[in-house]
């Protein structure tokens, strides 16, 4: 048997119903820095705080979806810009990374894909 | 009629129909069934759980536990007073067990209140027992101590 509760976590504290549990009993499975919400499971004389972080993750790959459009954004740009390879003879250089931002696209294409599918 | 006394929390179970009935009647009080035994009413679905910090049945909780009522009970040094009709804290029991050993047994008149002291100073925490409708007494095959 055991008792699952709502309860929230900062800084390593758990909360359960307005009273801090004790943290020598309690076992944070998270960072448990930021404000989270979550649940504890009491067992015995034992606590188990879960947070709900898929926020964190949803967050976290958005940050990276956008990073990566950058990134793939900003070589397009410079590779397609011609640079001269020979400042006399105006001979604008060939694009070179076109291979490195396709992979950069498949690589923001899977992320979206997850981002979509987050469980 | 048994009776179970466990870290302070009360199980009554009939052996005989009717006898739940007579025995409240005896005695005055109101047992109210809880699974399969009788409870008295201020025990009724008593938490399974207590948070430090925070109250089980009215008493202050001084560890998180998760158990059964009598295992929070246990856990928190907590008992149920029937005189009063409240959980306290054992140590706030002052009264004194009144029993006389009999031949395979303790002997008393009356349910033993959690808690209660013995001459020699030990608390009493457990007990099974049973109420003998015909010599009016409860005779206690099994009494703990801490």
């Amino acid at each position: 048997m055991s008792k699952i509760l709502e309860a929230t976590c900062e800084d390593g504290e758990v909360t359960v119903e307005g009273d801090v549990l004790d943290p020598v009993e309690t076992t944070v499975l998270s960072q448990g820095v930021a404000l989270s919400d979550g649940i504890v499971i009491i067992q015995g004389g034992k606590a188990y705080y879960l947070a709900n972080n898929s926020g964190d993750l949803k967050t976290a790959l958005e940050t990276l979806s956008d990073a990566l459009d950058a990134i793939a954004g900003g070589l397009s740009s410079l590779d397609s810009a011609g640079f001269l390879i020979a400042a006399t003879g105006g001979v604008p250089g060939p694009p070179v990374a076109a291979g490195d931002i396709a992979s950069i696209n498949s690589a923001k294409t899977a992320v979206d894909n997850l981002l979509g599918a987050l469980k | 009629m048994k009776v179970n006394c466990l870290h302070g929390y009360f199980k009554f179970f009939d052996s005989k129909s009717g006898q739940i009935s007579d025995f409240m009647s005896l005695f005055d009080l109101e047992l109210v069934r809880q699974n399969d035994f009788y409870t008295f009413p201020f025990l009724l679905d008593a938490p399974t759980y207590g948070i430090k910090g925070g109250e089980f049945l009215g008493a202050a909780v001084t560890k998180t536990f998760e158990g059964e009522p009598q295992d929070v009970m246990r856990e928190n040094d907590l008992v149920y007073n029937f005189l009063t009709e409240t959980v306290v804290p054992v140590n706030s029991i002052t009264q004194r067990m009144d029993v006389s050993q009999a031949q395979n047994y303790f002997l008393s008149s009356g349910l033993i209140l959690p808690g209660s002291l013995t001459d020699g100073g030990f608390r009493v925490r457990d007990y099974a027992a049973w109420y003998d409708f015909g010599s009016e007494t409860f005779k206690y095959a099994e009494i703990n101590f801490e």
